[in-house]
């Protein structure tokens, strides 16, 4: 058995690709770390290891930091009307109107009309059903038909 | 359309509010304006977008802390030498400054992170209602106290106390009358 390959490599006759290129490979994910760490191979290796660790294992949590957003986004949402925000979605839950979080996340920024009326809907609901101790204000200056209905038959 | 670009700015201007100190507890209130600075009170909020308000408290020497804090409440400080630490008590530190506690309860209650310092000097504090021109031609709304200011029993009229419910009447001998007659030395209204 004749192992050629090694002969040849001892003179310099084959070689692989240089690692220069190994390297390059390397470096295009560590550019904007600090230091060393993004100049230097052996210590950006170990650096870029971790980094890509810690991204598979808060992939996860990404969801919950997005809800935690969402929660505060629609509790905001829910105060500038005069409701809170477990008040808002138990009876939202209770009415069948299964909304998810996202989706109200964005109606409270981008629809806030379409916010406010499911505000509506949802005081209305707790009103009549006597789910928590809320009461519907009146907003000073507004008139309706409804006040003046004596005045109208006349 | 044409007025997006009036719309962010609209969105993202920063609005002035007002909160009056007066009889409330610095602990919950400080709780209450860290959300207006960080602007958790707007549903455009992200934890890296800068779209905090402005708040101006005003009469913070009238401030009320709970139960017997301002004598038993200590602020602890430490020079850094040996035996450099000192305790001053609450109703001393708030003689000093009495726009210090309010701001180190809203400290505590925002988070530790490098943008607190920013975020409180959009916090205006002010001892009376003395607010100077500047201030207060930018203030468009109120934040709503979290505690209702009792009344004194002086504020109440005479047929309100004597009408007050109650589920039994004491005999004669067992009332004494503080406010009436030579009790009334010991009692002090301020």
């Amino acid at each position: 058995m004749v192992h050629l390959t090694n002969t040849l490599n001892r003179f310099g006759y084959i070689h692989g690709p240089h690692r220069i290129y190994k390297r390059m490979q390397v470096f295009r994910f560590t550019w904007h770390y600090y230091g060393r760490h993004r100049r230097c191979y052996k210590l950006a290796v170990q650096r870029l290891h971790k980094a890509w660790l810690h991204a598979t294992r808060n992939r996860k949590m990404k969801g919950l930091l997005y809800k935690e957003i969402w929660q505060t986004r629609i509790d905001a949402a829910c105060k500038e009307h005069g409701i809170k925000y477990f008040e808002f979605t138990e009876s939202l839950t209770r009415q069948n109107i299964h909304l998810n979080h996202a989706v109200l996340n964005d109606l409270a920024i981008y629809e806030p009309r379409t916010f406010k009326s499911l505000c509506n809907v949802a005081k209305q609901h707790i009103v009549n059903t006597g789910l928590y101790n809320l009461t519907l204000e009146e907003p000073e200056g507004v008139f309706n038909r409804s006040m003046f209905t004596d005045e109208l038959k006349q | 359309m044409a007025f997006n670009r009036v719309k962010q700015w609209t969105t993202f201007a920063r609005v002035w509010y007002l909160f009056d100190a007066k009889w409330q507890d610095p602990i919950i209130s400080g709780r209450v304006l860290s959300k207006y600075l960080l602007g958790k009170n707007k549903p455009i909020y992200s934890v890296g977008s800068d779209c905090g308000d402005y708040v101006v408290v005003i009469n913070s020497k009238e401030i009320a802390l709970k139960d017997d804090l301002w004598r038993t409440y200590n602020y602890f400080h430490h020079t850094g030498y040996a035996k450099g630490a000192t305790y001053t008590p609450a109703w001393e530190y708030h003689e000093n400054d009495p726009t210090r506690i309010i701001k180190n309860c809203t400290k505590n209650a925002l988070p530790p992170k490098i943008y607190r310092n920013s975020l409180l000097s959009r916090l205006l504090v002010f001892p009376d209602d003395k607010v100077p021109k500047d201030v207060i031609k930018n203030i468009t709304d109120q934040i709503q106290p979290s505690m209702t200011p009792p009344k004194r029993l002086t504020e109440f009229s005479e047929d309100e106390i004597q009408n007050f419910p109650r589920l039994f009447e004491w005999p004669k001998e067992f009332i004494i009358d503080d406010l009436k007659g030579e009790n009334n030395q010991t009692v002090k209204i301020i």
